[in-house]
């Protein structure tokens, strides 16, 4: 029988195929890795952006934006994280085409597990000793960890200002404020901010002020709950 | 005269050029175009967010050292000051007042094509990416991001340049 091999971290399946989509999601999720499944190239290159992915596996057939486009286009951008590539087409000028665009493996299609389990294993571990070495992220937390205990204490005027610009009507006031937040939040330990100041600033963009005044609605409850979660009750003097 | 010394030439020459063609089309720009011999700075971050431009500036030291930053808080700032200090990287946000990073991006590498300039943004749709990319972006990282993006930038900086900026270890 075949051991699976247990592994930790972050990989992002691209593949358009249901059947496929299921299967390999399965065999991922088989060694205790986090799954994120994405159905087309665009999608792939948004997500492996924004996300923090240890290991992108990357369907090359696929809509809208197939896979060497998308892996084009991430290794311009910068995007460092292992990629490998899934494939019907495993000729020895297709594989080296594939390498030669920053991809570092292909698997054949269908999929033969002894070789998938290796390989998302190598690249697993590495991420996980790369992880482990870089004790200079550790530095930093120091620096975002001021810049959250600044963002906390200005919560009660960040929400009186949204609440001020949305009933007030000032629209560019509150996209300039879920802008700022959208931009920040996330990068300070408050991703959940950042996906709430996002449809707002969208709305905002797009002239949609109703929607605009439910999202900023959303948002400043959710910077209400941790301002009260942070801030201790005030004590009551008997 | 040493390569180095040719492609800053090179650099001068097309300067020279864009701010002829540019002073009739675009009043905007700054009309002398000032080069120095160095890089008046090693990192330019344009962003109009103050608390990202700490950020920003807090991972690059931590990687990199003591490092000449500078700051700009909108796009017009940031060209103007592009022009002054001829940065050795330059990280520009897209959405800023006066004119947005990918205006500053065309702008810059309209005078020179081989400045390392990198897009830091929240605006994560592959339509900016593609578009940055192909105005010649060197990078793309978007917001929030994880440090490590930042040190990718930097290593990709060093492979292109063949200039050491990281700290060793």
């Amino acid at each position: 029988m075949l051991a699976i091999p247990r592994l930790s971290g972050e990989v992002l399946l691209a593949e358009d195929g249901v059947h496929n989509q299921r299967l390999i999601g399965a065999h991922v999720q088989s060694t205790g890795a986090r799954l994120t499944v994405v159905g087309d190239g665009q999608q792939a290159v948004e997500h492996a952006l924004a996300g923090d992915y240890d290991l992108v596996l990357m369907d090359i057939q696929m809509p809208v934006m197939d896979g060497v486009a998308a892996i084009t286009l991430l290794r311009q951008a910068g995007y460092s994280s292992p990629i490998v590539a899934l494939t019907a087409n495993v000729m020895r000028e297709d594989i080296e085409k594939y390498r030669s665009i920053g991809c570092n493996d292909v698997l054949a299609k269908p999929i033969d597990r002894a070789r998938f389990y290796a390989t998302l294993q190598r690249h697993l571990e590495q991420a996980q000793a790369v992880a482990k070495d870089d004790g200079r992220d550790a530095q930093i937390d120091e620096v975002v960890e001021r810049l959250a205990a600044s963002f906390r204490s200005e919560l009660p005027g960040t929400i009186e200002q949204l609440q001020q610009a949305a009933a007030g009507q000032l629209w560019e006031e509150l996209r300039q404020l879920a802008h700022r937040i959208k931009g920040l939040a996330g990068s300070i330990g408050y991703p959940e901010f950042t996906q709430l100041a996002q449809p707002l600033e969208a709305c905002l963009i797009k002239g949609n002020h109703e929607a605009a005044q439910v999202h900023c609605t959303r948002l400043v409850a959710a910077l209400t709950s941790t301002l009260e979660a942070t801030q201790p009750a005030p004590e009551v003097k008997a | 005269m040493s390569g180095e010394e040719e492609d800053e030439l090179d650099n001068m020459l097309a300067a020279a050029a864009a701010s002829a063609s540019e002073e009739e089309s675009d009043t905007q720009a700054p009309k002398a175009v000032r080069i120095p011999a160095r890089a008046g700075c090693d990192v330019l971050i344009a962003d109009d967010t103050g608390a990202s431009r700490e950020l920003l500036a807090a991972i690059l030291r931590n990687f990199a050292g003591p490092l000449e930053l500078r700051e700009a808080r909108h796009g017009q700032e940031a060209l103007t000051m592009w022009h002054q200090l001829r940065p050795r990287i330059t990280l520009l946000d897209i959405d800023m007042p006066e004119m947005d990073g990918l205006a500053v991006l065309r702008q810059v590498h309209a005078i020179d094509p081989k400045a390392f300039v990198a897009i830091v943004s929240g605006g994560s749709s592959v339509d900016n990416v593609k578009q940055a990319l192909s105005l010649g972006a060197a990078g793309f990282v978007i917001k929030p991001y994880k440090p490590r993006r930042i040190l990718d930038l930097l290593e990709r900086y060093e492979a292109a340049s063949g200039q050491k900026l990281l700290k060793a270890g």
